[in-house]
């Protein structure tokens, strides 16, 4: 290419850049861009709809006349709002109920996130021995379901006196949910520098207090994110809560929801206004810690 | 320092990451090591209630094995995993990349696509079940108001295929408010002046997203797969709730079977697991 056709080239590209308003095929472009901006505001409207329709139908039916509930053209709003439910419910088991499962998942939740923290920093920290045999053995135990243990551990209950206690189930729920939260917070102290403990030792801390006043409130996403995962997780189970938890004065969300079906069918209005009472502390949960969430997930993840 | 405080401060490093695993590895080796050594044991007997019957060796495995109700539930089982892993990934893949878009609203959305996860997942299966529903659902109402007559009254849990599908959209469901955040973040992680190199160069969308994006987000993507995975093996509560009493039996897998089975006989479930499960 001679200097000439470069320069010519050059030029070219800066006039094009300046008259870039009025180019032709520019109406086109835009108009095609448009449409890509109407197509994905749509898809985007669509994803709204279907992820929070059965959220908002399980408040709606909660509030639902009982003649509006079952109609065979569905109604998607109501005129006759009542809260007759709710107070009913109040009145009943549901306050206890809903103060086990708080009990049982909290429990589960702080013993998983202080444990984890503990095996997460010993695994990041130390030069140990096996440390990646551990670390698999950890996911492989991740991996067996529930049901696996269930008999021999309601066996040993029994005999240990465990059944029906919060104790029993806190156990259970957080063996279940402790060897991911390992997982996870060991990979947000993988991005957090040695140097920083090291330097914290050198100005008179002890192991404990770098720990607690270093390396915790720097990991503190990946430990909001193993939080909800165990809470979610020990507050939606349901094989280990009904296997062990066998008194009506013990029972948690899942049992509590299930009163409301038999053999002669289902109390809709009664177990949607049930539902909805127990999404409320999670929603709540969720607003406390959401500043953790989005950056958590990520790092988390990746160094996971 | 002196060689004694030298040897000691060796000594503590030895032995402090060990007791800071301490309790995670007892509780571990309590709760899941030794019932999951018992649940073998079990297995290898005969089983009466809670009672260890007489020693019978692999039997209870090879009637399992054998079973052809068994290896339905097991076909199934693979099935329902594949449908829902690879369903909920690109599903979350996508919301992520239409949340990470740019247009206004998207926090919003954000909201909305994050805010089923307060849900109790009893619930929303009940919710879903309900949703399909042959007289009194929504998607049969939506579906024939489009136009589509046949699906005026259809019972999708009248045949194992549907009733698998249903299932298989309301576990999809539930999974994506937690892969579809992580992906938004991983996402967000993806250098910006990278992919607008490529867009300037005339490479599509389509193929800023393959050549580009999903080779950054990899490493999430990988442990976001293998979670899924694990749990959608142990589904258990969406299609124990959706499908238990009008004995629609054939959209249970695995994990159903077992509660099943169990009942009958403890041994036979270990056999069941200790099989198909490690």
């Amino acid at each position: 290419m001679s200097e000439q056709t470069m320069t010519a080239a050059r030029t070219e590209v800066r006039t094009s850049a300046v008259g870039r308003r009025n180019y032709p095929g520019r109406r086109a472009q835009l108009a095609k861009r448009a449409v890509g901006r109407l197509l994905l505001s749509l898809v985007a409207i669509a994803i709204g709809l279907v992820s929070i329709f059965p959220f908002y139908w399980m408040i709606l039916t909660s509030i639902k006349p009982e003649s509006e509930i079952f109609t065979v053209t569905p109604r998607f709003w109501t005129f006759d709002p009542t809260l007759s439910r709710y107070t009913t419910l109040l009145k009943g088991e549901i306050g206890h109920q809903l103060l086990n499962s708080v009990i049982i998942a909290g429990g589960a939740t702080l013993c998983s996130v202080v444990l984890g923290m503990m095996a997460a920093y010993a695994l990041s920290r130390f030069a140990m021995p096996a440390k990646s045999v551990i670390a698999v053995a950890l996911l492989v135990v991740q991996m067996l379901p529930a049901i696996v243990v269930v008999i021999p551990l309601f066996a040993a209950y029994r005999t240990t006196g465990l059944l029906n206690t919060y104790t029993g189930v806190i156990i259970a729920h957080t063996a279940l949910a402790l060897a991911l939260s390992v997982w996870l917070i060991r990979g947000f102290l993988a991005g957090i520098p040695k140097e920083l403990d090291e330097a914290a030792l050198v100005d008179g801390a002890n192991r404990f207090q770098a720990l607690v006043h270093i390396i915790f409130p720097l990991a503190l996403p990946g430990v909001a994110v193993s939080a909800i995962f165990a809470f979610i997780t020990s507050w939606n189970e349901l094989l280990l809560a009904m296997t062990f938890l066998q008194q009506e004065s013990m029972k948690t969300l899942p049992g509590a929801l299930q009163q409301f079906t038999s053999q002669n069918g289902t109390d809709w209005g009664g177990t949607m206004t049930a539902s909805t009472i127990f999404a409320l502390p999670v929603m709540i949960f969720f607003v406390l810690i959401r500043r953790y969430l989005a950056s958590g997930a990520a790092v988390g993840a990746v160094k996971g | 320092m002196t060689v004694e405080a030298a040897s000691r401060r060796r000594l503590q490093l030895k032995i402090i990451p060990w007791l800071l695993m301490a309790p995670t590895m007892v509780g571990i080796a309590l709760v899941i090591g030794y019932p999951f050594v018992r649940t073998i044991w079990l297995s290898l007997h005969e089983g009466r209630g809670l009672r260890t019957g007489a020693w019978v060796g692999l039997d209870n495995y090879v009637e399992m094995v054998t079973d052809g109700q068994t290896q339905a539930a097991f076909v199934r089982t693979v099935v329902l995993t594949a449908v829902t892993v690879i369903g909920s990934m690109v599903a979350s893949l996508l919301i992520a990349l239409v949340l990470n878009s740019g247009l206004p609203g998207m926090k919003l959305l954000t909201i909305l696509v994050v805010l089923p996860w307060a849900m109790p997942r009893v619930s929303a299966a009940i919710l879903w079940k309900w949703a399909f529903d042959s007289q009194y659902g929504v998607v049969n109402w939506l579906l024939s108001s489009l136009g589509l007559g046949m699906f005026d009254g259809y019972g999708w849990f009248n045949n194992g295929t549907s009733a698998l599908f249903v299932v298989a959209v309301a576990i999809i469901w539930a999974k994506i408010p937690f892969l579809t955040i992580a992906m938004l973040a991983a996402l967000k992680s993806v250098p910006g002046d990278i992919v607008e190199a490529a867009r300037l160069d005339g490479a599509s969308a389509f193929k800023v997203l393959l050549r580009i994006k999903v080779p950054v987000m990899r490493p999430v993507i990988v442990v976001l797969f293998v979670l899924a995975t694990i749990q959608a093996f142990q589904a258990f509560d969406h299609i124990y709730v959706m499908t238990v009493p009008p004995g629609a039996r054939t959209t249970r897998p695995r994990s159903c079977r077992c509660s099943r089975t169990w009942r009958r006989s403890p041994s036979s479930t270990a056999a069941w697991d200790r099989r198909w499960r490690c």
